[in-house]
């Protein structure tokens, strides 16, 4: 009996803490998240049949579900879907490695970190939208000024909790590096980044979805493409059963992201180990 | 635990004090009130930058909708989605928005409005550029997608074979234009008269290649129209005064319309003056060509498969009798 129970600890035991954990809370939340869902949609679903509003404006969501359906039929939403995806994706990658760079040099040259980082963190409390009309002047009008503003935008996150992430870091860490030896770039990328993983990844989540606000706000004023420029002309034209269906479909991709990244995360954070 | 449950307490005597504050806070004062009596709430799109929405509130200021019993609000929306979805909801009972918009949302029954009278009847677009800007195959720039310039400008791809950009209201436009990333953009009066003053040369003339259609139309929502329709008859009087005032007293017209739209009075007599036929625009005599063109340009478009049957979308009711049309019928 005792032999059992030990065998029997002894395999618990072998199983990797994180992913017992990780597995017991993503379910939870998983469950709790639809529950959450459900109960909304079912409110909504309730006052739009009790007539609280009208159709025209918020259409209940078994009509924007049915809407939703119909949308993934047709070549325009996935059109529309790719131009943004497309974008969002660029934005991300130039806007996070840019962020991460940014991050690293003002750990390394503190000066330059104290120089630019109040302009940062000025930039981070404004609506990038506001400057449109220099953006118009600086690099035009077309898909390119789209990713250029949704990199920025993701960019300032990224760099500020990069910065301060390596800034947190125990000297001890350094100097024990240094003594056996370790160089410049071993040290960044064995110790220095690896112990400010988590407010990078805290940085990355933000700019992933800066990225993706940036993106869908500049359509929804100048592209002539993609979910953003759909929402806006469907809302100016009056279609409010199609607007809906695509801000669903924002949702949608937006859970995706959400959704990859974690995965991204765990990976970094494990190693790629399971 | 005893500092949590203090702390649960003074949160919820927060919540029941703004609860009570929101109550407090009488709807009726603003623009979103509820409509008793004669109050008249409308939704309009540029009150503060177009002289023919701005005759509104020249006709607050005046009191001429005072005299005739009214109780005007005005509320200035951006675009017809914004000035449209006050109307559908209730909040305001009256709506002058982008004419694509309008008879779009006029399609959906849910919507509850009607359209009941056309609006500034004169294709008043110009595509401004700065002077000497030319292009083989130019762009124009226009304000959003779903907006009565889009439509226009699709119109204008047809006869003219030009490039189009989405670029927001009249000031990105001529920024956009300023710093060579479109040809030209679009203006309106007294935007294209103030930017002329400063060098800019009328590349495109709407008017010329598209013919006369309304910019915008006039919605009620069917409840307000069914409990007070006298109340909108008053609204048409007064607006037909205002439309008086604009055409045989320009220059004092132009004087009170200068502050509402930013701009200086001799500004505002200049583009008033330049507009090519004043009398036609501030007019609500409904122009039948004027609309058949407007759903022309929506089939064109793609925006509508048939064309607008304007004798059940346009209920003309409410308009005095000589500025009727009887053009289609019924």
């Amino acid at each position: 009996m005792t032999l059992r129970l030990t065998e029997r600890a002894e395999t618990v035991a072998r199983q990797p803490v994180s992913r017992r954990r990780w597995l017991g809370k993503g379910a939870t939340s998983a469950v709790a998240t639809a529950v959450l869902i459900v109960v909304l949609g079912l409110i909504f679903q309730a006052c739009s049949a009790l007539g609280l509003w009208s159709e025209a404006d918020v259409p209940a969501p078994s009509t924007v579900l049915a809407e939703f359906g119909r949308l993934l039929g047709t070549g325009e939403f996935w059109g529309d879907l790719g131009r943004t995806a497309l974008e969002v994706l660029l934005s991300i990658v130039f806007g996070c490695t840019l962020g991460l760079f940014a991050g690293v040099l003002f750990w390394k040259l503190p000066r330059v970190g104290r120089a630019f980082e109040p302009y940062l963190v000025s930039f981070y409390a404004v609506p990038l939208v506001l400057f449109y009309p220099v953006m118009i002047v600086l690099v035009g009008i077309n898909a390119s000024s789209v990713v250029i503003l949704a990199s920025v935008m993701a960019m300032i996150p990224m760099a500020l909790n990069t910065t301060v992430g390596l800034n947190g870091i125990p000297p001890v860490y350094l100097k024990l590096a240094r003594s056996v030896g370790a160089g410049p770039r071993r040290i960044l990328f064995s110790i220095a980044l690896p112990a400010a993983g988590p407010f990078v990844l805290a940085g990355l989540r933000m700019g992933v979805v800066y990225s993706l606000i940036g993106a869908i706000a500049m359509e929804f004023t100048t592209a002539q493409a993609g979910l953003g420029y759909r929402i806006r002309y469907l809302y100016e034209t009056f279609e409010s059963e199609q607007m809906f269906g695509y801000i669903f479909a924002v949702l949608v991709l937006s859970c995706v992201i959400t959704l990859s990244l974690q995965g991204v995360e765990r990976v970094l954070s494990t190693g790629g180990r399971r | 635990m005893t500092r949590i449950a203090r702390s649960v307490r003074v949160l919820f005597g927060v919540l029941v004090l703004l609860l009570a504050a929101t109550g407090c806070v009488n709807e009726a004062d603003g623009p979103g009130g509820r409509s008793g009596g004669n109050r008249l709430n409308i939704s309009a799109t540029g009150t503060d930058s177009l002289p023919f929405m701005a005759i509104l509130q020249v006709g607050i200021d005046k009191g001429w909708f005072a005299k005739e019993g009214l109780d005007v609000s005005l509320y200035s929306g951006g675009g017809g989605g914004n000035t449209l979805r006050v109307l559908t909801t209730g909040d305001a009972d009256l709506a002058i928005a982008g004419n694509t918009s309008v008879v779009l949302a006029s399609r959906q029954h849910s919507a509850n409005l009607t359209v009941v009278a056309p609006w500034f009847q004169l294709n008043d677009f110009h595509w401004i550029a700065p002077r000497g800007q030319h292009a083989p195959k130019p762009t124009l720039g226009y304000s959003s997608g779903g907006s009565s310039t889009e439509l226009l400008v699709r119109g204008l791809q047809r006869k003219l074979h030009v490039e189009t950009q989405a670029v927001g209201g009249m000031g990105d436009n001529w920024t956009a234009a300023r710093a060579g990333k479109i040809t030209a953009g679009w203006s309106m009066q007294p935007f294209t008269t103030e930017k002329i003053q400063q060098g800019a040369e009328i590349l495109v003339d709407a008017r010329k290649v598209l013919g006369d259609l309304p910019a915008d139309l006039v919605a009620v929502n069917n409840d307000y129209a069914n409990r007070k329709p006298e109340n909108l008859r008053a609204f048409f009087r007064v607006v037909r005064r205002l439309d008086d005032f604009v055409v045989h007293d320009t220059a004092a017209a132009a004087k009170a319309l200068a502050p509402l739209t930013g701009v200086s009075a001799p500004t505002m007599t200049r583009a008033l003056t330049d507009t090519p036929d004043l009398a036609k625009g501030y007019s609500l005599r409904v122009d039948p060509d004027g609309l058949r063109r407007l759903s022309d340009l929506m089939v064109s478009g793609g925006l509508i498969e048939h064309p607008v049957d304007w004798r059940t979308t346009l209920d003309q009711r409410y308009l005095p009798a000589g500025l009727r049309t009887s053009a289609f019928g019924g």
